[in-house]
């Protein structure tokens, strides 16, 4: 009687110990990590695989990578299930074009100089993630494969590192109008992933991911611009709106392309 | 674990790549933010009074929106060169000052009797004709005289001052009209510089005509002149620093553009550009009243 009783209080230490949540107990950990990912560019340092059309120039582009440093805190709801929040930074490039109403010569007031500016666009991320842990892969969350799924709020500034103008009036003196507009842009994107953690001597884990992006923002892809048109004096008035809304553009769709595949390698610390 | 040199090998050759530093190219880095004070001109467009109401047109001049209205009849309305505040008049009522939305910012006191207002280029002074005092509201503005009762002749009758308008310099251009001793009348444009190095002079208006209006451009080189009577207006173009002078148009009522580029007018129920009559807002058959730009 006493040998049964002691083996099922063995089982049920064992069964209680195996149900614990998080690896060997630990729940909480922090992550820092690094993603990239072949660039059909152009990068912050104007590089990749397109054909980038810089100042009307058809340029051969470059292998180089897109690339993006974040940073996790990730708690294990259960066995399987972890809760993380996320920020991360990437630079990327942007080469666009804005329009100023001519200001050096009076007799030209109603024409445009023309100005090829190339930015470098830093986006910083704040999300939310959940990632899924696979027991039946042998998985122990935070430990081994998952998949997961995020959401994340992205903004980004430019900041103008080269440009060309091209006065419409090149023999007047070489002053323009200021653009007048915050080079920002905001969007809401979510994100799924495929991803595996390694665990390493005592508390330390090494994570890969692969993990897709997209923006939640689809219809503003097809937000429309406001046209100066040369030929229109009145509409020079518009210029600083017409470059807002088109840095806006350009400068979305350039980070959904930056961001829209990575591989994502990160080092992280069980906390407790 | 098997897996993890692999992994390893990826991760070092994409840290690898792609770590050359830009090379400027042209101009290198610009701040817009120290660009000095280029800045685009600011969107000029034409407000008008008409049927109670305060309309402002876009800059293209292809459409209105209704600032205020049920605001009784308003005699004249004005806005400033930033194009950011409209004084309007009821007659018998204070002048009001709207901003571009057509909120009501608030009322000049004591201005019930005032007949002709135009912003000053600082954008913050409002000159006002008070029967044929000159006052200003907002920052005063230097001029060579206020009390403008001193240039009609002595023995003039039915004295008026139509209009007037304060260059960004304190030249005054006004037009008086008078009844002389021999049952004439007499209308005429006068050009007041601010200084004493500068004579003043005179423009006639054929047949005494009555003066509608004054507008200056932003610089105060020029000013648009609209008089005559039912039947046969004028518009003229003045040079004020020497007089010379053109006609433009026949049309009751015009602004002219703040650049001096272009001119906009309201003749057959159409507020129209000058520079290309096709180019206009239809507006209705009711009075428009008046309109600047």
């Amino acid at each position: 009687m006493r040998l049964t009783l002691l083996c099922l209080l063995l089982l049920a230490s064992c069964a209680l110990h195996g149900q614990s949540t998080g690896y060997l107990g630990y729940r909480y950990y922090l992550k820092a990590d690094f993603g990239s990912m072949i660039s059909r560019g152009p990068t912050a340092n104007n590089r990749g695989l397109n054909g980038l059309e810089l100042y009307g120039n058809n340029k051969k582009g470059s292998f180089a990578m897109n690339t993006q440093f974040g940073l996790q805190a990730g708690f294990a709801l259960s066995r399987a299930d972890v809760l993380l929040a996320e920020f991360s930074q990437l630079n990327t490039g942007l080469s666009t074009v804005a329009l100023t109403p001519v200001v050096n010569d009076p007799a030209t007031a109603s024409q445009f100089d023309t100005h090829h500016l190339f930015y470098n666009v830093r986006s910083r991320s704040v999300g939310l993630g959940y990632q899924h842990f696979l027991l039946k892969k042998g998985s122990l969350a935070p430990f081994g494969s998952f998949i997961s799924f995020y959401l994340n709020w992205n903004f980004a500034a430019g900041e103008i590192i080269d440009k060309r103008t091209f006065y419409y009036n090149s023999a007047a003196p070489e002053v323009h109008a200021k653009f007048s507009f915050e080079p920002k842009v905001a969007y809401a994107s979510g994100g799924i992933g495929i991803g595996r953690n390694f665990i390493l001597a005592d508390r330390f884990l090494l994570g890969f991911e692969w993990r897709l992006n997209f923006p939640l923002r689809l219809f503003y892809l097809y937000k429309g611009n406001i046209q100066p048109h040369p030929s229109n004096r009145y509409s020079r008035d518009g210029a600083p709106e017409y470059n807002r809304k088109h840095f806006e553009n350009e400068a979305f769709n350039r980070l959904i392309l930056h961001n829209f595949l990575y591989i994502k390698i990160g080092a992280g610390y069980l906390l407790y | 674990m098997k897996t993890l040199p692999v992994w390893l090998l990826i991760s070092l050759g994409f840290l690898l790549a792609g770590c050359e530093k830009y090379e400027t190219q042209f101009e290198g880095p610009y701040d817009d933010a120290a660009n000095p004070g280029m800045l685009p001109p600011s969107p000029a467009r034409v407000v008008f009074a008409q049927d109670g109401q305060v309309h402002m047109l876009n800059p293209a001049l292809t459409e209105k929106k209704t600032l205020i209205s049920n605001f009784g009849e308003i005699s004249l309305v004005s806005v400033n060169y930033a194009q950011n505040l409209i004084a309007c008049k009821t007659p018998g009522l204070d002048v009001h000052i709207l901003d571009t939305i057509g909120a009501i910012k608030g009322s000049v006191p004591n201005t019930e009797n005032v007949t002709w207002f135009d912003w000053h280029k600082n954008n913050l002074t409002l000159y006002m004709l008070d029967s044929f005092t000159l006052r200003f509201y907002g920052p005063t503005v230097s001029v060579p005289l206020t009390n403008l009762s001193t240039i009609f002749p002595a023995n003039a009758q039915e004295k008026s001052i139509p209009a007037i308008a304060v260059t960004p310099n304190g030249w005054l251009v006004l037009a008086y009209r008078w009844l002389t001793p021999s049952l004439e009348y007499q209308s005429r444009i006068r050009v007041i510089p601010n200084t004493s190095s500068v004579a003043s002079y005179e423009l006639n208006l054929t047949g005494a005509s009555k003066v509608r209006y004054i507008r200056l451009v932003e610089n105060g080189a020029v000013a648009l002149v609209g008089f005559g009577e039912p039947g046969n207006y004028r518009a003229s173009l003045i040079n004020v620093s020497n007089g010379s002078n053109a006609a433009i148009s026949d049309a009751e009522l015009g602004a002219i553009h703040p650049d001096a580029a272009d001119a906009a007018f309201w003749k057959n129920g159409k507020i129209f550009s000058h520079n290309d009559n096709e180019i206009g807002v239809l507006v209705g058959s009711s009075p428009v009243t008046s309109m600047d730009w």
